[in-house]
């Protein structure tokens, strides 16, 4: 499957906005105040609104985008949209709530956007899993991935704003030991998910035989001609492959940048969140980009593939 | 109604008619909206086509004596040409998964269309349509498909016997048959129960609604009477008595 | 997932066509051979939809992938926009033109022809190539007093064309179809996308439907033999092997028609046997000339007549009734008469010899024996166990009136794959031979004939060949340029023995060339043998390119200058619609319209659309504007014939005699009420197939949908050749001269006159050159004989050239001017060469590896693709894919130059030789036919980085310089 660049750095960029102010409004309301949060709230506000703007660049015809609302009963794009455009008005009833002291309006708002943030997060990772024609994403892992991977990278985020803000604070601040535990086991539990998920591949369904797809008795089918000669819209878009060696490298820069040099760092130079925060989001790139590289639709037994 | 068409993979030899018929009528169609080309002279040239032909080999494996020889099993070694175009399915998923409602199935005979004024061309629908039978037009930034030639079918400025897809009035060796499925009696029925007529990749669920008939088997020639005299000498020519024949 | 919403029509109403804009119009099809009737819907002046038209004979609605991408082909950027003269100074083939008006060019060329009519008419050579008007353009040439025109069908089919002539009086090709409707086992021969594609999709589809069976012969498994119930990969070019074991097997097991082969074959025939005299092998006949027969009643020799029961098997020796009594009363005792055998008696003794048994020759053509048995047998099943029998009262020429029709429901189709080679002539008589036995021809259920046919065997058309008329100035030829010679007498050759035309067509080296022999032109020309020519014509010929033999070699021939520096060919006009390859080499280019911009003629006199129940003819008419500088091609041709003072195109006074192209068609007549158009005769339009000019014919056909439609009557319908009502009808219509019988012919006179010509015996003209002989005496077997091509017999070592590469067509395109269709193109814009792939594997070759392929004349590079449908000694590639860079319109870097690639490289107009050794012609030694079907190469892999094809020829650049 051809990878939309806009599309990968959208979920990890809206995944990580998203989880940073699940964790900044969590902490808010159940910590008290905290320095770093307005930074956080603010660097949450753009990693999630330039996730969406980027997603538009996707749109081959994006003067239609705001119609993507209309069939939310239906598809899980279509409500992803619509709670994720309900993210700003609850966010700023939360913040205005907790500016002028209104505990009350303030923890049901807060509580409602950590939701529908957690909403918008599984919405994105149902709109892969629920495709019957990609059996790689027909999984628990696709499903849980975002809502996961969006906690994480947040809670990573979270940890740079706090300690960039507190800098000459004791690193034992149990906010800040608080956090960099709950990160680490995100990390662990993202890094497992995602070595689950690359496992899997090897018994992953097969793409129906080529036999199957055109419904022919037991017997040997093999593609003679495509019939056309050149490119078209879906070579383009899902016959792209990957290499497997390339792939299996990828994975690897995946794997480590993403969930295991954040881990290491955390562990053992927990001041260092701005590396950690950077490593973690260059392999969630890579590692979106590869859920799609990877991917593989059964578009592609009729071209032989 | 549940409109749809049957495919015949025993008579289709694979030479395109349909899929250019289709091309040619929905470059301009006000439903289609278009099929445009891309360098269509030049280097590279693609384009977006409704309906394609693709071509595999088939080979047999070798009968065992438990297979039966019904009607649609294939005993032999072929190639077999396959068009392939929108299945209108009834659970059809780019219709679900379409954000916009661009993509709508008619409720009255099921056919499966894009509303291109609906359309952001986020190409959801194709990556659910197991089939791709959906290509993005680049020019509109709209995704376009099959209409199942809505704009013949139901045209009442068009004779009766032109009010089919232009696919099937194309197809020269008649391998393309149209018609509802809902009606038990209709020739598209009729043929698939009696040619035992499949649907592509049902396991999905998609329930499409187009059938494909298999190959049929080859008729067996009885030579047991022709064979009855043994395989002759030479020398027989001498004894052959000629027969008395009248001009 | 639930279920999708559904969306009531209501809410989203359909938007239809505003049809009260369209203008629905009705001509015929150009893309191939089939000639299909389209229905255009024009909208503002522009082409909207083209679709088969359901009241048309040929197509019945349908339309394939050429037709309906029509559209394209109209507006196409390569279309030529006017007359363009190649910029003086500039070279020939490097495509500089400068644009000239059509009075300038009319007038200069004009000028240029009346100079060669009046000095040497003969210097004219004037060739066409996809077109179909060769009853027109051959006129011309008659007119013109050149015997240097043919169409293309000496590089095409002729080899179908002419079995058929010589031996049952209509052929596969376009005079003939199969029965679709009531054959029961249906064999086709060597058929992939050609003549009459959509008839044959229609009628395979009706038998698959009614259950019958379909084999297809032919070492590629794709289209027709996609669907075939049984694939026969044969090795190409041992068609005929098959056929003549089948033929043993038929004989050794008696399944032949007794009655078929007595009544309407010369199987009955008595043949003298008198080895070393000038009658050897020839009928014995009477005075009158007619052959006879054995009577088993009277015991005597007899004429074929009404109550005579013919001996069908049998050798006599009975009294010579051409011997004068002095004669008789001179010879030994016990010589006074003439030995005798029945043709069935010497085939029989011929094909029952072990030679052609299933055994012997399974190996040599790829066919298991029992497959070869088995599939004669079936034929013989369905032929003598599913006889059909319609109810329909005829009456025979004998006077027998017949209460029933009997049909042996076994037809059969061939084409290329058997035609393409030089036994491809023999191999299609062989076929005859099968339907002949098996009495399955022109009855229920066979391969019948389509009006104008059949036709006396061969037809009684000579080629002209009288030296002093040809050479005589501003003479126009009593005969044709193109004929059927039927002994030596009839060639077209000097007191010398030289031949009279460019291609040596009608010679000795190609006697029964009934096609001429286009590839051979420019060769010819070059080389100044038999002589040099002042000005070469093509019309839609792309003879720099796909329509000719050896490529590059041919490109360099027309660019070809002599010692004065001047073109060894001094001028060459090109007339086409489309910006090919060859119009780059023209001095002179005069751009034609394309099929929806004319006035055509689709001519029973030409090659015919009929079917066999149906006698049909069609036009094409404008039907929409035309909007550049061209000019229809036939308009340019009568308008030249006007100008230079054609007899048949002038008056008494030497005044034009027709207005136009338009003009001509009604008003021209070849003999009384016989004209080019059969239908709406008369002065009233109510008269069909003879009648007077109706000078409003062409409305007539404008209003009829563009064609003509009869249908023949029941008692018409079959045995045509020796069906008395039918016979009686065809004279009067000019189809044939006079209602005699057409025996179908399984030993060939003619053939065996041509043998005793090269065996040095003929009474009359003989070769001398000792070539001539040995191929006359070789391949001049008056019945169906196989040999292997003659490549591989001229080759030193065929062992180091393993492979047979052959082409075939895809459906979706016919000829060269195809691949500039934007649609089309993006179906197959490239070729591979396919190889079987367990062939391959052992090779160690692979999908898309780039590979050489050699043959003795040359090497070409080019990318393979593997399959399993292909015979595993063949290699193939589609045809006509690769293009010249820059030519028809295309960007330079297409695919079609970059990746496509041509055969036609490979294959030399001349058989493979020796230093010294003199050149023969690569044909088939009776048809003259191009044998490009014949070329064996070798393939090996090219070493890393060779990639992309080899040679590619750019304009300008000359092929020798190819990097």
């Amino acid at each position: 499957m051809k990878p939309a660049l806009s599309v990968v750095f959208f979920t990890v960029s809206s995944g990580a906005g998203l989880g940073l102010l699940i964790w900044a409004t969590l902490a808010r309301l159940m910590q008290g105040s905290q320095p770093g949060f307005g930074f956080a709230v603010a660097m949450a506000g753009v990693l999630f609104t330039a996730g969406l703007l980027s997603s538009s660049l996707h749109l081959a015809n994006p003067r239609n985008g705001w119609r993507a609302f209309a069939r939310f009963r239906h598809s899980w794009l279509s409500r992803e949209g619509v709670f994720a455009v309900a993210v700003y008005p609850v966010a700023a009833a939360f913040l205005w709530a907790d500016a002028h002291a209104l505990r009350g309006l303030a923890l049901v708002s807060g509580l409602l956007l950590v939701a529908l943030a957690l909403i918008v997060l599984a919405c994105t990772g149902m709109i892969y899993a629920c495709l019957k024609t990609v059996p790689h994403w027909r999984n628990w892992q696709t499903a849980v991935a975002y809502p996961l991977f969006g906690l994480m990278s947040g809670a990573l985020l979270w940890l740079a704003a706090i300690s960039g803000a507190a800098a000459d604070q004791a690193l034992n601040d149990t906010p800040m030991r608080q956090g960099t535990m709950l990160a680490l086991l995100l990390l662990v539990a993202g890094g497992a998910l995602k070595l689950s998920y690359y496992l899997r591949f090897a018994r992953a369904p097969a793409l129906p035989s080529l036999n199957a797809a055109i419904g022919l008795p037991p017997g040997r089918v093999r593609l003679l001609d495509v019939g056309h000669s050149g490119r078209t819209f879906l070579t383009d878009e899902f016959v792209f492959a990957l290499a497997r060696e390339q792939a299996r490298l990828l994975r690897w820069v995946a794997l480590g940048l993403g969930f295991a040099l954040p881990g290491l760092l955390l562990a053992f130079a927990p001041r260092w969140t701005a590396p950690a925060v950077a490593s973690c989001l260059a392999g969630l790139l890579v590692e979106r980009w590869l859920f799609f590289a990877e991917a593989r639709h059964v578009v592609r037994v009729y071209h032989g593939a | 109604m549940k409109l749809g068409l049957v495919v015949d993979l025993d008579t289709c030899v694979g030479c395109h008619a349909c899929a250019v018929a289709c091309k040619e009528w929905n470059g301009q169609s006000l439903m289609a909206g278009g099929a445009p080309d891309y360098d269509g002279h030049g280097a590279a040239p693609s384009g977006v086509w409704f309906n394609r032909v693709r071509h595999y080999e088939f080979t047999a494996q070798a009968p065992g004596p438990e297979q039966a020889q019904g009607c649609g099993h294939v005993n032999l070694s072929k190639t077999i040409n396959v068009p392939m175009s929108c299945m209108h399915c009834e659970d059809a998923d780019c219709v679900t998964v379409c954000p916009t409602g661009a993509s709508y199935k008619r409720a009255e005979d099921g056919i499966v269309l894009i509303d291109p004024e609906k359309c952001m061309g986020c190409n959801y629908c194709a990556w659910a349509c197991p089939y791709g039978a959906r290509e993005l037009d680049t020019d509109a930034g709209v995704m376009r498909k099959c209409t199942l030639c809505v704009d013949r079918i139901y045209d009442e400025q068009l004779p009766a016997a032109e009010r089919q897809p232009a696919c099937v009035l194309a197809c020269p060796a008649h391998a393309r048959h149209f018609g509802d499925f809902d009606d038990a009696g209709s020739l598209v029925s009729l043929i698939t129960k009696a040619r035992e007529g499949v649907a592509l990749l049902p396991e999905l669920d998609y329930k499409p609604v187009n059938r494909y008939l298999p190959p049929r088997a080859a008729p067996e020639v009885d030579t047991a009477q022709a064979d009855a005299r043994p395989a002759n000498l030479k020398d027989r020519l001498r004894a052959m008595a000629n027969r008395l024949i009248e001009l | 997932m639930s279920q999708p919403p559904l969306t009531p029509a209501i809410d989203q109403p359909i938007r239809f066509e505003d049809r009260s804009r369209d203008r629905i119009e009705y001509t015929t099809c150009y893309m191939c051979a089939c000639r299909c009737g389209i229905q255009v819907t024009v909208q503002d002046g522009k082409v909207r939809f083209i679709q088969g038209n359901p009241n048309h004979p040929v197509n019945q609605g349908v339309l394939c992938a050429k037709g309906s991408a029509g559209i394209m082909k109209q507006y196409s950027p390569a279309k030529l926009q006017h007359p363009m003269i190649r910029r003086p100074g500039t070279e020939r083939g490097a495509g500089v033109f400068d644009p000239i008006s059509w009075d300038d060019a009319l007038a200069m060329l004009t000028t240029r022809l009346r100079h060669i009519r009046s000095t040497d008419p003969k210097r004219l050579a004037f060739f066409t190539g996809r077109d179909q008007m060769q009853a027109l353009t051959g006129l011309w040439a008659q007119q013109f007093g050149t015997p240097n025109w043919a169409a293309h069908g000496g590089f095409c089919s002729v080899n179908m064309a002419a079995a058929g002539l010589y031996s049952i009086g209509y052929s596969f090709w376009e005079f003939g179809a199969p029965d679709w409707d009531r054959a029961r086992y249906f064999m086709l021969w060597g058929v992939a996308e050609d003549h009459a594609s959509n008839p044959i999709k229609i009628g395979l589809d009706k038998l698959k439907r009614n259950g019958a069976k379909f084999v297809s012969v032919n070492p590629v498994r794709t289209g027709y033999s996609a669907i075939a119930d049984e694939w026969v990969p044969i090795r190409p070019g041992t068609d005929g092997l098959l056929a003549l074991a089948m033929v043993h097997v038929l004989l050794s097991r008696e399944l032949f028609d007794w009655e078929f082969l007595v009544r309407y074959t010369n199987a009955a025939w008595l043949v003298i046997d008198a080895p070393g005299t000038a009658r050897d092998g020839l009928f014995l006949r009477n005075l009158q000339g007619q052959p006879l027969l054995f009577d088993q009643q009277a015991q005597t020799s007899a004429a074929m007549a009404a109550g005579v029961q013919p001996a069908l098997f049998g050798q006599w020796t009975v009294e010579d009734p051409t011997a004068d009594a002095a004669a008789r009363a001179s010879a030994p005792a016990g010589l006074a008469g003439v030995r005798v055998r029945t043709v069935m008696s010497l085939l029989a003794e011929r094909y029952l010899d072990e030679e052609y048994s299933p055994a012997a020759v399974a190996e040599r053509c790829g066919v298991p024996a029992e497959q070869i048995e088995r599939l004669a047998l079936e034929m013989a099943s369905v032929a003598f166990q599913e006889t059909i029998e319609l109810p329909i009262a005829w009456t025979d020429v004998w006077g027998r009136e017949h209460t029933k029709v009997v049909g042996r429901p076994v037809a059969m189709y061939a084409m290329r794959g058997i035609s393409a080679h030089s036994n491809g002539f023999q191999t299609c008589r062989a076929l005859h031979l099968i339907q002949m036995l098996l009495g399955a021809l022109d009855g229920p259920g066979n391969f019948r004939s389509r009006a104008p046919f059949p036709k006396p065997i061969p037809p009684h058309q000579l080629p002209e060949n009288d030296a002093r008329v040809i050479n005589a100035p501003d003479t126009a030829l009593p005969r044709t340029p193109l004929g059927f010679p039927a002994r030596p007498e009839d060639l077209a050759i000097d007191e010398h023995g030289q031949p009279l035309r460019l291609d040596k067509a009608y010679s000795w080296e190609s006697p029964i060339a009934a096609h001429g022999m286009m590839h051979m032109v420019i060769h010819n020309a070059v080389k100044g043998d038999p002589y040099p020519i002042d000005t070469l014509m093509l019309f839609m010929a792309n003879m720099a390119w796909n329509s000719a033999m050896n490529t590059s070699q041919t490109q360099d021939m027309l660019c070809a200058k002599g010692a004065d520096g001047a073109y060894k060919i001094p001028f060459i006009v090109v007339s086409d619609a489309f910006d090919s390859e060859t119009v780059r080499f023209a001095d002179l280019v005069l751009p034609d319209t394309t099929y929806l911009e004319r006035f055509d003629t689709i001519s029973i006199l030409d090659r015919p659309i009929s079917e066999p129940d149906t006698v049909a003819d069609a036009i094409r008419h404008p039907v929409v504007p035309l909007d550049r500088d061209v000019r229809p091609w036939q308009e340019v041709l009568v308008d030249i014939a006007a100008r230079l003072g054609f007899p048949a195109f002038s008056d008494a006074e030497g005044k034009p005699r027709y207005a136009g192209y338009e003009d001509f068609i009604v008003r021209y007549e070849r003999a009384p009420g016989i004209g080019f158009l059969a239908g709406w005769r008369g002065a009233d339009g109510a008269e069909s197939l003879k009648g007077a000019p109706n000078p409003n014919q062409w409305q007539a056909y404008i209003d009829g949908q563009s064609f003509f439609a009869s249908h023949w009557p029941d008692h018409m319908k079959f045995n045509r050749g020796v069906n008395q009502a039918y016979l009686d009808e065809a004279a009067r219509v000019g189809f044939i001269g006079k209602a005699e019988p057409i025996v179908m012919q399984i030993w060939s006179e003619p053939l065996q006159k041509f043998r005793l010509a090269g065996q040095g015996l003929y009474d009359g003209p003989r070769p001398t050159r000792p070539q001539d002989r040995e191929r006359l005496t070789r391949y001049f077997d008056p019945l169906p004989c196989w040999y292997p091509p003659l490549e591989t017999g001229a080759l030193d070592d065929p062992d180091k050239y393993p492979f047979h590469a052959i082409t075939q067509r895809p459906m979706v395109m016919y000829h060269a001017w195809d691949s500039q269709n934007a649609w089309l193109r993006q179906i197959v814009g490239q070729n591979f060469l396919y190889m079987n792939a367990t062939r391959a594997a052992t090779l160690g070759l692979a999908d898309y590896d780039w590979v050489w392929v050699e043959s003795h004349n040359g090497r070409i590079r080019c990318q393979l693709k593997t399959m399993d449908g292909c015979e595993a000694n063949t290699v193939w590639t589609w045809n006509a894919i690769g293009k010249m860079s820059g030519a028809w319109g295309l960007d330079p870097l297409a695919a079609e130059a970059t990746h496509g690639f041509l055969l036609n490289h490979l294959i030399s107009e001349s058989l493979p030789r020796h230093e010294g050794q003199p050149a023969i012609t690569n044909s088939d030694p009776v048809t003259g036919q191009a044998a490009w079907y014949d070329v064996r190469v070798r393939i090996t892999k090219a070493a890393p980085g060779e990639t992309g094809v080899w040679p590619k020829i750019e304009f300008g650049q000359l092929p020798g310089s190819a990097a």
